[in-house]
């Protein structure tokens, strides 16, 4: 990754946890019996801030997965343009888990749009990994998302005519695979996420757990650069969320970048570093 | 995406929705199933036509006097009277005279008097005078007239016939023609030979017996040749026999008439009472307007301006029943578009409310990737394959109502390149009003398209 590109920052690396995740001889990712919750400091100050301190002191610098720069973004209401982010400065290292935690109407979710390439900045930059972003004609923006980005949406987002193997296929179809390569190409994260009993279930005869194991399976089979969940909990039990939460601490564990958007504090523990929005500002 | 993948989400779509397909592509089967059968109407109805002038040489005028015996009151005649019997009874057989050579409806052209319809103004004494046409006139069109290739004249009437297997006598018509009718009526011969200039000659009494007239007197073909029959009980020898030629619109219908030579019809059957038909073959279509100017000015400079010739070019008649064969064929296609557009907005309709039900599913194709192109294509082809079930069924649809609607008498022709053009009418259609419904799909933004319910 070029990293000396205009407007970019370095950032210190980041520490995994400890712990590592669990498997099972088949390599299945098999649910902790500890709560997330419970790897997180008991304060509810904003934990980020003591992180990038830490790191800042003690670790080298690392590659930028996500680089924003003064970046804004309304909405128009009628005429009068609606401002939701203002001068937005956020950065993310390769291997992190960061959650970015806000009340509703706080910008969370434009923020969000804005990082998965699904919506344009009125103003500032945005680079993600060697990608100017903020430069990139709409068209392109399709293929970045199917490369670089794997979304969890809160409602899971599956398509409920196909089953569940071809939903899990799809980035891998619009990517020009065959439908044979794809299926082999996804049979290792189905493994992993112990869905490979129900690919030929629709979503509607699934359980919300399982139906969120099938989007992060979508999300993962592409091995995006980052991983974009909104709300993944939200539509879930408490049993059910905190499987998942571990699932994307394992899942981080392994490597992968996570940025979660949540407005739940006991959500936002589960990660590694925790970015406030308050009224289109970010707090780090 | 590559085509075969989308081509498959397409038809998996397409299966799990069956019955909407189905209904979808009600306007679609209702609209190839009208341009089909307007197809097959009109290859019906132009191939009617053609049989029915199969007999007519394009470049043939033909010339016909009718003697107004009641001294000239309603001047002008009939010349209306297509394919008529402009008077003049024989006196054999009781049966009128019908002009030989074809004498239509339509298009007729008045030699010598401006005058036509079916009434001349009171007063004005015209075809008060009996004129014959006889060969003397032929030979004067040929010296005067530029551009005749053939000629010849000819007349029928009805005559009472027996033999062969007939029973009782039967009137039929009986045509006095020159040995070159048969070149001039494009006839062909099963058997035996057509009248020869001898025969006329001589007055043979020889004969050629229709189609139609050789069937109902004798059980075959073969049976008739050389068999002897009896005109106004006068035995005449079969010289041949015709070979089928089918309905035919106006004139002489060749398949229920028996030929014999003009001057032993003359002799034998009408004596001076006869109103013969001059048959003129223009060399080049093109010729046939102004030989029709140089023919009127020819008889009236023989005749005088008060006989009225009655003159008809075959090619004016052709092309007018050609012309209204082809008025309801547009007329028809006409209908059939406007079936195929109701159809398509139909198409449309059902497009927008899918993409309205699928935008969440768009959205979803989107965030992960899906390019404006891949949805489009989704789309459209959905289009195409609704359209083609639709032109599909709309095809086998139309194969089942042909039989009810011939069953009305109505000719029609199926065939493969109408089929054909009605699958192809029928997947336009669908796929071009599936267009913009699909493009409003492309164009959705899919952070909106993802969000909404």
């Amino acid at each position: 990754m070029n990293l000396k590109q205009p407007g970019q920052k370095k950032l210190k690396h980041i520490p995994a946890e400890k712990n590592q995740s669990k498997k099972d001889g088949s390599g299945q990712i098999q649910p902790e019996s500890d709560q997330p919750e419970s790897d997180q400091p008991e304060s509810n100050q904003p934990e980020s801030d003591q992180t990038v301190s830490r790191t800042k002191e003690s670790q080298p610098e690392q590659d930028l997965i996500i680089n924003m720069t003064g970046i804004n973004k309304g909405y128009l209401l009628g005429t009068d343009k609606i401002p939701v982010l203002h001068d937005v400065d956020f950065q993310v290292a390769k291997g992190e888990f960061v959650a970015i935690l806000g009340p509703s109407g706080s910008g969370k979710t434009t923020l969000m749009n804005l990082l998965g390439c699904m919506d344009i900045a009125d103003s500032g930059d945005y680079y993600l990994e060697d990608q100017a972003i903020h430069q990139m004609p709409e068209e392109e923006m399709g293929n970045i998302r199917n490369r670089k980005i794997g979304f969890i949406f809160q409602n899971y987002q599956l398509i409920p005519t196909y089953d569940i193997l071809q939903n899990i296929i799809m980035p891998l179809l619009v990517r020009g695979m065959t439908i044979r390569e794809a299926e082999e190409h996804c049979m290792p994260v189905i493994r992993m996420l112990g869905i490979d009993n129900r690919l030929r279930h629709r979503p509607a005869e699934l359980s919300g757990g399982q139906k969120q194991r099938v989007s992060i399976a979508r999300a993962l089979v592409g091995e995006p650069a980052l991983l974009l969940a909104d709300e993944p909990t939200g539509a879930l039990d408490s049993s059910s969320g905190s499987d998942v939460l571990k699932l994307f601490r394992q899942l981080n564990e392994m490597g992968n970048t996570i940025v979660m958007i949540t407005h739940d504090m006991n959500v936002a523990k589960a990660a590694r570093r925790i970015v406030h929005i308050v009224d289109g500002h970010l707090k780090i | 995406m590559r085509w075969s993948e989308i081509f498959r989400l397409v038809l998996l779509n397409l299966f799990q929705n069956k019955f909407k397909v189905f209904l979808t592509s009600t306007g679609i089967v209702v609209g190839t199933a009208t341009i089909m059968l307007v197809i097959a109407i009109g290859t019906g109805g132009r191939m009617e036509v053609a049989e029915q002038f199969k007999n007519l040489n394009a470049g043939a005028i033909d010339i016909y006097y009718e003697y107004n015996d009641s001294g000239g009151r309603f001047g002008g005649g009939f010349p209306g009277m297509g394919g008529g019997m402009p008077g003049g009874n024989a006196g054999f057989g009781g049966g009128n005279a019908i002009p030989g050579g074809g004498n239509f409806g339509g298009g007729n052209y008045d030699a010598g008097m401006p005058n036509m319809g079916m009434f001349g103004d009171f007063g004005n004494r015209t075809n008060t005078e009996n004129i014959i046409l006889s060969t003397s006139d032929i030979a004067e069109l040929e010296e005067y007239v530029p551009g005749i290739a053939n000629s010849t004249i000819s007349y029928t009437v009805k005559a009472d016939t027996e033999g062969g297997n007939l029973e009782e006598s039967v009137s039929y018509t009986v045509a006095g023609v020159k040995e070159n009718y048969d070149v001039i009526s494009n006839l062909e011969l099963a058997i035996g030979d057509f009248l020869t200039e001898e025969n006329d000659e001589y007055k043979d009494k020889t004969c050629v017996l229709g189609y139609g007239v050789a069937r109902e007197m004798f059980d075959s073909m073969l049976d008739a040749y050389n068999a002897s029959v009896y005109i106004d009980n006068r035995v005449y020898v079969v010289a041949g026999v015709l070979a089928e030629m089918g309905t035919v619109s106006s004139g002489i219908s060749p398949d229920e008439t028996i030929f014999i030579p003009y001057a032993t019809g003359i002799k034998y059957l009408t004596g001076k009472d006869v109103s013969p038909t001059i048959t003129v073959v223009a060399e080049e279509i093109g010729q046939v307007a102004d030989m029709m100017t140089d023919i009127t000015a020819v008889l009236a400079d023989n005749y005088g301006s008060n006989a009225v010739f009655t003159i008809s070019d075959a090619g004016s008649k052709m092309e007018a029943a050609e012309q209204s064969n082809q008025t309801m064929t547009l007329l028809l296609i006409a209908m059939s578009v406007i079936v195929f557009i109701v159809g398509g907005i139909g198409i449309m309709n059902v497009l927008f409310v899918s993409v309205k039900e699928r935008t969440n599913e768009i959205g979803i194709l989107k965030a992960i990737g899906c390019d404006r192109k891949d949805i489009l294509l989704e789309f459209l082809l959905e289009a195409s394959c609704i359209s083609l079930v639709g032109a599909v069924l709309g095809v086998l649809v139309s194969l089942g109502i042909t039989p009810i609607i011939e069953s009305f008498s109505v000719r029609m022709e199926l065939s493969l390149w109408g089929g054909l053009l009605s699958l192809v009418f029928g997947v336009l259609t669908g796929s071009l009003f599936g267009f913009y419904p699909a493009f409003k799909a492309s164009r959705l933004i899919p952070v909106e398209a993802l969000n909404r319910e």
